[in-house]
């Protein structure tokens, strides 16, 4: 799917650098040095989804944001913050962006929560607690249950919460910072492969009745359930 | 003398040295006012009575009788008393004893019922001829003196008393208000809040002057460490930007069709660019928890809770290395904190077990309240341990244990641990689990 990026980023280099990556994954991307730059191309056309910079010369990512959000312009946004500013990061998602990513940014994350944003947009306005059905797999988030072909699924606590987050993005890449921040609510990297290991386990519980493994492993970038 | 060394000591021993002092000299005063008061008295009835009858004399008592007479209208000599006793009779006197009196000096007092007399001194002389003179004056120059004696010193040396007191407290409480502020100061900056100054007045007294030299060698540290947190944090930004375009970069290659036969060699080099960069992440997290700065995240934190999550996130990871979580000790304990360093506090503990021990090998978490005030969390495993001798070792930054080398990792798990510990107030300690190594992080119950 290719996705219209504005990138909002006052490093010619790291701007450059950024597009060519968003190319090669196949994305449309367009550079703004700055806020004002930023606030013209938004109001001239449309963009699936805008990466920004925290820190821009006159007006900072955070201020843009705002004003963005302000007047009424929902595309998605996903702010890059330098690394140890973890308080920054919830700041900016607390002023309505839709994730972070800490510089320097591995593009095939970049590309995974690009494609995540864009897509969770079309889940904005159902209740978390809604169903979810993604091929033989029924999630309740309500009841805390899971099916597969009709059969209870025997899921422990982390385990349903690794599936459901896997369910929502059924179809599309979810990679392991995106599962730790989101399943784990963690905020740094364990130095053991926490995530590998549960969906390891994971896998177990859904092939015990010798179903095919739902979950692909996409190579060095993280995990997707077959949609 | 080390009983003095405490400033509240110091004071009082002063203040109890001034007291005996100042009470011996009112004592002293005292005693020798009286005994002057004494002497002149003794002297003055010697004289009054060598008069009457001069030593080696013989007078008739007729005139002896006349000469009292003479002395008690005299107005020098009036204010004495006298009394001629002859065959143990009283002849003559203007005042009369209702007791007989001993030869020599004594003493009289309110209970001899002499008119006018509270306390006095009496000479009695044989004259020979069975006759005997007394003469008695008072020791007090007006009645009821004693009392107002008593008062005068009580007075004197009291308000003297009360000044050196009220001098004591206010220099014990201006020194110990300094010795606070500076305290306040120290245990800031030990908490990593190195901005914080001795607050210094501007007069120029010793202790301005002293703490104006402590808040000097406070700049020059905060400027070192400055330095030395730039270039680590320095160091790692810039080596982590290459180094992440690298790692893209063998992404891309990773992801190209044409990569099909050196793939796994190219995701080996990605894995090793992955663990440089987690390296670093280390580093700039230790920078980033020595810096203080997370202390804004601090919350009331139910640690209970989060050690039970934690050990369940690491479960699987757990298990798979053949490992197994043998005792989940765990008490109700709330503690204020950042949830994610604590939180990664447990899991790098469990996973430091985890890579340290061979399969097969238990680990133990426990939580109390091992101290009133104090959560101690244990992470215990049955495996090899460290010695004692090289445990400081494994708390150094960039001190991997030899032995260790073989092992994942990038050694900065403990140290870290031990920086968070720090940032919370507590400590991490490494001891022996006999057999095996345990680690307890205490922190303060918020």
């Amino acid at each position: 799917m290719s996705l219209k990026v504005l990138i909002v980023e006052d490093d010619d280099e790291l701007a450059a650098q950024l597009s060519d990556q968003l190319r090669m994954f196949g994305h449309d991307p367009v550079v703004a040095p700055d806020g004002r730059r930023a606030n013209q191309l938004v109001a001239e056309r449309h963009f699936d989804a805008i990466i920004l910079d925290r820190i821009l010369p006159m007006m900072d990512g955070i201020t843009l944001l705002k004003s963005l959000r302000d007047h009424n312009i929902l595309t998605p946004v996903i702010v890059m913050t330098a690394l140890g500013q973890s308080r920054q990061k919830i700041e900016g998602l607390d002023h309505g962006a839709d994730d972070y990513v800490v510089k320097p940014v591995d593009p095939a994350e970049l590309n995974a929560r690009l494609h995540a944003v864009t897509r969770a947009r079309a889940w904005t306005g159902q209740g978390s607690d809604e169903t979810l059905r993604v091929g033989e797999i029924v999630i309740s988030p309500a009841r805390h249950s899971a099916w597969r072909n009709g059969k209870a699924l025997k899921l422990q606590k982390t385990e349903f919460r690794l599936l459901t987050e896997l369910a929502r993005h059924a179809g599309t890449t979810v990679t392991r910072s995106m599962l730790l921040e989101r399943v784990w609510n963690y905020d740094f990297e364990p130095t053991t492969n926490l995530v590998d290991a549960y969906i390891r386990r994971l896998r177990i519980r859904l092939t015990e009745f010798d179903e095919s493994d739902p979950i692909m492993t996409i190579r060095g970038v993280g995990y997707m359930l077959r949609g | 003398m080390i009983p003095f060394r405490s400033l509240r000591a110091l004071t009082l021993a002063f203040l109890l040295f001034f007291l005996a002092a100042t009470l011996a000299t009112a004592f002293g005063i005292y005693f020798a006012t009286l005994r002057t008061i004494d002497h002149l008295v003794v002297q003055r009835i010697t004289g009054a009575s060598e008069m009457i009858a001069p030593d080696g004399d013989p007078v008739p008592a007729s005139r002896l009788g006349r000469r009292i007479m003479a002395a008690a209208r005299d107005r020098d000599t009036a204010d004495l008393g006298y009394i001629l006793f002859e065959q143990g009779q009283q002849v003559a006197g203007n005042v009369r004893v209702t007791r007989p009196l001993p030869l020599g000096l004594s003493r009289v007092g309110v209970a001899d019922r002499i008119k006018g007399l509270t306390y006095g001194r009496v000479l009695v002389r044989d004259l020979g001829h069975g006759m005997r003179l007394a003469v008695i004056a008072e020791t007090e120059p007006f009645d009821h003196y004693d009392a107002a004696r008593k008062r005068i010193y009580l007075f004197g040396f009291g308000s003297i008393i009360a000044v050196a007191l009220a001098a004591a407290t206010t220099f014990t409480l201006i020194v110990r208000r300094r010795i606070i502020e500076m305290r306040r100061t120290v245990d800031a900056i030990f908490e990593g809040d190195l901005t914080r100054r001795v607050p210094v007045d501007g007069s120029g007294s010793a202790f301005d002057m002293q703490a104006e030299g402590f808040n000097r060698m406070l700049t020059r540290i905060n400027g070192l460490m400055d330095e030395v947190r730039n270039v680590t944090n320095g160091v790692a930004h810039e080596l982590r930007t290459p180094l992440a375009r690298l790692r893209n970069q063998l992404s891309l290659i990773a992801h190209d069709p044409r990569a099909d036969g050196v793939r796994d060699a190219v995701e080996e080099a990605q894995a090793q660019a992955d663990r440089l960069l987690a390296l670093f992440s280390a580093l700039l997290r230790i920078a980033e928890v020595d810096s203080g700065a997370r202390r804004e995240n601090f919350t009331d934190v139910d640690l209970r809770q989060l050690v039970e999550d934690c050990v369940e996130a690491t479960e699987a990871v757990v298990e798979e290395s053949g490992h197994h979580v043998a005792e989940l000790a765990l008490e109700p304990v709330r503690v204020k904190g950042d949830v994610q360093l604590l939180s990664q506090v447990v899991i790098n503990l469990v996973e430091n077990a985890v890579r340290h021990t061979p399969a097969g090998s238990a680990i133990r978490v426990g939580l109390s309240m091992a101290e009133p005030g104090w959560a101690a969390l244990t992470v215990s495993d049955d495996g090899p341990g460290i010695a004692p001798e090289d445990r400081a070792r494994a708390l150094d930054r960039f001190g991997r244990l030899s032995g260790a080398g073989g092992v994942k990792g990038h050694g900065f798990g403990l140290p870290l641990v031990a920086s968070i510990a720090r940032l919370h107030g507590g400590a991490m300690e490494l001891g022996d689990a006999g057999p095996g190594l345990r680690v307890t992080v205490t922190v303060p119950l918020g």
